[in-house]
C-alpha cells in the first residue's frame, strides 16, 4: 500500500530523538516510487533549527531543516514502520510553510528573486553551488546542488542535497533541466547529509560549471512545490507561480 | 472577457445540474446560464489538473526505474542515518 502524505510513520534510527517521519512528497510521487520525501519527526530540536520546525499537537517536532528521502518496504534496505499518526490538515499547513521557508521558496518565487545571504566565512557547503558527494553510486560519485539556506549550512554541520543526472529522457518539468539543459534535477529525492559526505572546500574537484545560475533554483523551487506539495503553502506566503 | 457560445447540452448529470443548482453547491434557483458557466470553469481545471497528474505520474514512474535513483536513495538514507540526521 503506498504511503500517504501527510502520515507519520516509525522509523528504525539509531538517534533516539528521531521518533518518527512525516511523509512529505506528494501521493502521486509516493505511489510510483519505492521511496519517499520525508520530514524527521524530533523529541526536541537544536536552536538553530527552530526556525524551520514545527511543533506537533503532541508536542513532537517536525524538523524541515532535516529534510531526506527514504526507501519504503518492502524494500530490504526500508526503515519506515507503521503509521504512527494523521497530521491534521493544520499541522501539516504548519510543516509545509516551515519546509517552504527552508527551501527559499519565499525568495526564489517572489517578486523579486533575492538570493540566500551567505554567512560569515563560506567554509562550507553553499547554497546553489554543485558539489560530488559521497559515496559513490554504482561507481561514479554523483553531483549534487545545495538547496538549504546558507545560516543552516553554516551552523547545522549539514546540508540539503538534490541530485543532478546528465541522463534525458526525463524530459518532465517534474525534473527541470539545470546547466542549460546538461542536467535535470531530481528533486523529489532531497536529502540532508553531514559536511563529511560532501566534497567542498578549495583543495577539491568540482564540478564544471560549480554553480547553478538564479533561474535553475527558481526551476528547482517550482519543482518542489510539487514533488512535495507546497503549492497550497506557497498561495499561503503569495509567491504562487 | 466573456465568451458567449451556444451548445446543446446532453449529458444527463449537467441537464439534472442545471434544474438543480444545489446539486453541486450553487443555491437553489440559479440561473442556467451560471450553472453551466460554474460547471464549464470547474471543468476545464479539473480537465487540466489531471492532465499535468497523468504527465507528473509518466515521469515519476520512468525515474522510478533508473537504478541510479534507488541507489543514490538508498546509500543517502544511510548517510543521513550514520549521521543522525534522521
Amino acid at each position: 500500500m503506498p504511503l500517504a502524505r501527510g502520515t507519520v510513520r516509525a522509523i528504525a534510527s539509531d538517534d533516539p530523538l528521531t521518533k518518527g517521519a512525516l511523509i512529505i512528497t506528494n501521493d502521486r510521487w509516493n505511489s510510483s516510487t519505492s521511496w519517499v520525501g520525508v520530514i524527521p519527526v524530533r523529541e526536541r530540536v537544536e536552536p538553530y533549527e527552530a526556525p524551520y520546525s514545527t511543533q506537533l499537537d503532541n508536542g513532537l517536532f517536525a524538523a524541515a531543516g532535516r529534510i531526506g528521502a527514504l526507501v519504503a518496504a518492502p524494500h530490504q534496505r526500508s526503515r519506515l514502520g507503521a503509521v504512527e499518526a494523521v497530521l491534521t490538515p493544520n499541522e501539516l499547513a504548519r510543516c509545509e510553510d516551515a519546509l517552504c521557508q527552508f527551501l527559499q521558496i519565499p525568495l526564489l518565487l517572489g517578486p523579486a528573486v533575492r538570493l540566500p545571504p551567505i554567512l560569515g566565512r563560506p567554509d562550507y557547503p553553499l547554497w546553489g553551488e554543485l558539489y560530488y558527494a559521497e559515496p559513490p553510486i554504482n561507481d561514479e560519485f554523483k553531483r549534487y546542488v545545495v538547496v538549504s539556506p546558507n545560516s543552516w549550512n553554516a551552523t547545522s554541520g549539514t546540508a540539503s542535497l538534490v541530485r543532478t543526472t546528465s541522463r534525458t529522457k526525463y524530459d518532465s518539468e517534474m525534473f527541470p533541466p539545470i546547466q542549460g539543459g546538461a542536467a535535470r534535477a531530481c528533486c523529489g529525492e532531497a536529502t540532508t547529509v553531514r559536511h563529511g559526505m560532501i566534497r567542498f572546500g578549495s583543495r577539491v574537484r568540482r564540478p564544471d560549471p560549480m554553480t547553478a545560475t538564479r533561474p535553475d533554483m527558481v526551476r528547482i523551487a517550482r519543482t518542489f512545490l510539487v514533488t512535495h506539495g507546497l503549492d497550497a503553502s506557497a498561495r499561503r506566503m503569495g509567491v504562487a507561480p | 472577457m466573456a465568451s458567449r457560445v451556444s451548445v446543446p447540452v446532453r449529458d444527463e448529470q449537467v441537464v439534472e445540474a442545471v434544474k438543480h443548482p444545489e446539486q453541486i453547491g450553487l443555491p437553489k434557483g440559479t440561473s442556467a446560464a451560471r450553472v453551466l458557466e460554474y460547471a464549464a470553469t470547474v471543468g476545464v481545471a479539473r480537465t487540466r489538473q489531471d492532465a499535468r497528474e497523468r504527465e507528473e505520474l509518466a515521469a515519476f514512474a520512468a525515474y522510478a526505474r533508473d537504478p541510479d535513483a534507488e541507489a543514490s536513495v538508498v546509500a543517502l538514507q544511510e548517510a543521513a542515518v550514520e549521521g543522525r540526521v534522521f
